[in-house]
């Protein structure tokens, strides 16, 4: 068995070698932007309220975790990995710990990127002449304002639905399925200057 | 209803839908990620099942005819693998992928484009394990099990096992992530936690059964890495370590994975039977914390696989009764889904002879499951072909069965089209009987005493070992039918009405048309 020795390292270096362009491979294939469509977002509630020419469109996440029960499940989890971990550490086990820690990593991010979006939100709203624009993404909070008469519905690649003027590009209908932004680029329009493609 | 179907006709042809091979490499539709999980689960149980028959080839006779005993345990060890991480798991990954969504009113996992890495980390490390037996010395002849010593000792072919080994446990983990972040957050409004079908509840049990058993294995092959390579002693005796730890470790993550196989199939027999019983299921509430009391005491009673290892009569008994303990929310669910068909308006579909046929023979393989689990009695039966009996019972009749009753049941949701039901029943005969032929008779040889794991044995078990080669090789091709039911389906089968079955209610029955649509539940459905 010992004239495997050499042969063995020799394999698990190559196998570990062989793994990382794989590994770089598949962590560029997440980073980049896949051509088919991701329902990133998933369950909505959408407002659209009419009064008079005055329009408001308001979109956001319905998530059905509440916070508590986030809470629970994740700690539960992270909890019962560490028992474990710390259970066979103490028989000498010692190993099982870093999977455990990485796994418990993994878990939170998991968590965080769904808190970050827990609060997400889009409001439209079309008063007079001011087009308010309110955007709540990952967490953070931006307002725009354009004015009626010269704000330009545009629709780019993907059909991404975008407001235009003086230079400034602002994306709506994000968490919108593809017939939702047809349908506010019609309401838009309707009360806007125009729609170019 | 009609609404909700007006709703969503269009999907089909929504969102630029991929065509060819990217559409496929690139997906992160639920939809299409399942179909890849349930074909990948498929092939390598053709690949799995290759390498039994190969087995029960070599054991037709006494004596070796076709195999050299390492050729032999390499099978062995490659089959156990191959069956459970790259057939059953992922075939029960595939239906999650497939129905939850659509059961909570949800448009997609939670996080889809790691749901796409998910399912392609498993082809590299099934190429791996195949690649293993090309290496030189052969596959390792370890078992499934890996016990050290003999897996430090290994040939290089166990570093590629345990490559391909922490490859479908990265691959778990990230399902598991996604499948309970997507029960939990993704639900639609008024889809409350005790409304979910039971497929739901028991796959967010078993994602958090494999969330917390998965850095065990891990751990536990690592850890066989570093002995053979890097100059630890975890295992080594010689260097103060203890090859026994091995078998604690590993069947604490083995014993829960048992139940990681076995719960997904609870919940598409409980699918199943009301569909076909026109009947609620029987005491859901009960089913769901029968499955969650099943998981906790799946933690607490790996060490009944190691009786013959050595422990004290103290944790013998511990363990004994603890196992036993388990018959209990096991015979709260064999109740209620006989509970479900009592007096139901039944009928016999295909899915439904499939979930007969796994309740029948599941309940058999608990029953030898408990005769194992009384000490003594498994100190006689201990690594006898009665272990084998009983687990195949376990697995093939109880997960297998089930995914074949769940497949003809979502088949024409997932294609539009009528799979050909007397086929379908052949192959459930078929299946059937020869399951048994195979299997049943492996109770006597366990019983008079043949180990398991060898390939070669005394003259007096030849005529059951006969019995149970052909019953292998006729359970074997009675699954080409299977494929080619499947295969007749999706190119010539009929088309399939909106609801096939009249009992189905759950959403993706009652929300949505048939086929399921590429995109579905993008605005949350109404509920009651």
């Amino acid at each position: 068995m010992r004239a495997f020795e050499r042969e063995n390292r020799l394999f698990s270096w190559g196998i570990l070698i062989a793994m990382v362009p794989f590994g770089v491979l598949q962590s560029a294939r997440l980073k980049k932007e896949w051509s088919a469509p991701v329902m990133t977002h998933h369950v909505f509630e959408s407002i659209l309220e009419q009064d008079g020419a005055g329009f408001t469109y308001f979109r956001r996440h319905a998530g059905s975790l509440e916070l508590r029960t986030f809470a629970w499940v994740v700690g539960s989890l992270c909890l019962l990995l560490l028992l474990v971990a710390a259970g066979f550490a103490a028989a000498g086990a010692w190993m099982i710990i870093p999977f455990a820690g990485l796994e418990a990593t993994a878990l939170l991010i998991a968590a965080a990127v769904f808190l970050r979006r827990a609060g997400d939100f889009e409001r439209v709203d079309v008063r007079g002449d001011r087009i308010l624009v309110e955007v709540r993404e990952r967490g953070l909070a931006e307002q725009f304002e354009f004015h009626r008469g010269w704000a330009r519905v545009v629709t780019g690649k993907a059909g991404k639905l975008a407001l235009r003027s003086h230079g400034r590009t602002v994306e709506i209908g994000r968490y919108c399925s593809e017939e939702g932004r047809q349908m506010l680029a019609r309401e838009l329009h309707s009360r806007l200057g125009g729609h170019r493609a | 209803m009609e609404a909700a179907h007006a709703q969503h006709g269009h999907d089909d042809h929504a969102h630029g839908h991929p065509t060819g091979i990217m559409r496929w490499v690139k997906s992160t539709n639920h939809k299409d990620i399942g179909t890849m999980y349930l074909w990948f689960s498929f092939a390598m149980f053709l690949v799995g099942g290759v390498m039994a028959l190969i087995i029960r080839t070599e054991l037709f006779q006494p004596g070796l005819q076709i195999v050299q005993p390492d050729f032999f345990n390499s099978m062995t060890t490659y089959h156990g693998l191959i069956m459970v991480f790259g057939a059953i798991m992922p075939a029960f990954v595939g239906f999650a992928n497939w129905l939850i969504p659509m059961q909570i009113g949800a448009p997609d996992m939670a996080f889809p484009r790691m749901n796409n890495l998910s399912f392609w980390l498993l082809p590299p490390a099934a190429l791996l394990l195949i690649a293993a037996q090309f290496m030189p010395g052969g596959g390792a002849g370890v078992g499934w099990t890996m016990y050290a010593p003999l897996s430090t000792q290994a040939g290089p072919a166990m570093d590629l096992t345990i490559f391909a080994v922490h490859i479908l446990g990265i691959s778990s983990i990230m399902g598991s992530i996604n499948i309970i972040t997507t029960i939990l957050n993704m639900r639609a409004p008024g889809m409350s936690l005790m409304k979910m079908p039971l497929f739901c509840w028991t796959w967010l049990i078993t994602a958090y059964l494999v969330v917390a058993v998965m850095p065990v294995l891990a751990g536990a092959v690592t850890m066989i890495l570093t002995d053979r390579h890097f100059g630890t002693h975890f295992f080594n005796a010689a260097g103060g370590g203890d090859p026994v730890l091995y078998q604690h470790i590993f069947w604490f993550f083995g014993h829960p994975e048992v139940y990681i196989i076995a719960i997904p199939a609870f919940g598409v027999v409980s699918q199943v039977i009301p569909a076909f019983s026109r009947k609620p299921l029987f005491g859901y509430a009960s089913m769901v914390y029968a499955t969650a009391s099943i998981a906790i005491l799946s933690f607490m009673v790996w060490a009944h696989h190691m009786y013959t290892a050595g422990m004290p009569v103290e944790a013998q008994l511990y363990f004994m009764y603890a196992t036993v303990l388990i018959a209990v929310p096991t015979g709260v669910k064999v109740f209620n889904w006989v509970a479900t068909m009592w007096k139901g308006s039944l009928t016999f579909e295909t899915p439904m002879l499939f979930a007969i046929g796994f309740l029948f023979l599941f309940t058999l393989g608990g029953f030898t499951g408990l005769v194992l689990s009384i000490t003594p009695v498994d100190v006689q039966l201990h690594d006898t072909y009665y272990v084998v009996a009983h687990f195949h019972y376990v697995m093939v009749a109880g997960a297998l069965f089930s995914a074949f009753a769940g497949i003809y049941f979502w088949l024409p949701k997932w294609t539009g089209k009528m799979y050909d039901e007397t086929l379908g029943k052949w192959h459930f005969w078929l299946s059937l009987v020869f399951f048994n032929v195979t299997f049943f008779v492996q109770h006597f040889l366990g019983l008079a005493g043949m180990p398991r794991r060898i390939p070669d044995y005394a003259v007096q078990f030849t005529e059951f070992n006969m019995i149970s080669t052909i019953g292998a090789f006729g359970f074997g091709f009675s699954q080409l039918l299977f494929l080619y039911v499947v295969v007749k389906c999706i190119r010539s089968g009929e088309k399939a009405p909106e609801k096939p079955w009249e009992g189905a209610d759950s959403l993706e029955w009652t929300h949505l048309p048939t086929p399921a649509p590429w995109h579905s539940f993008e605005t949350p459905p109404v509920l009651k």
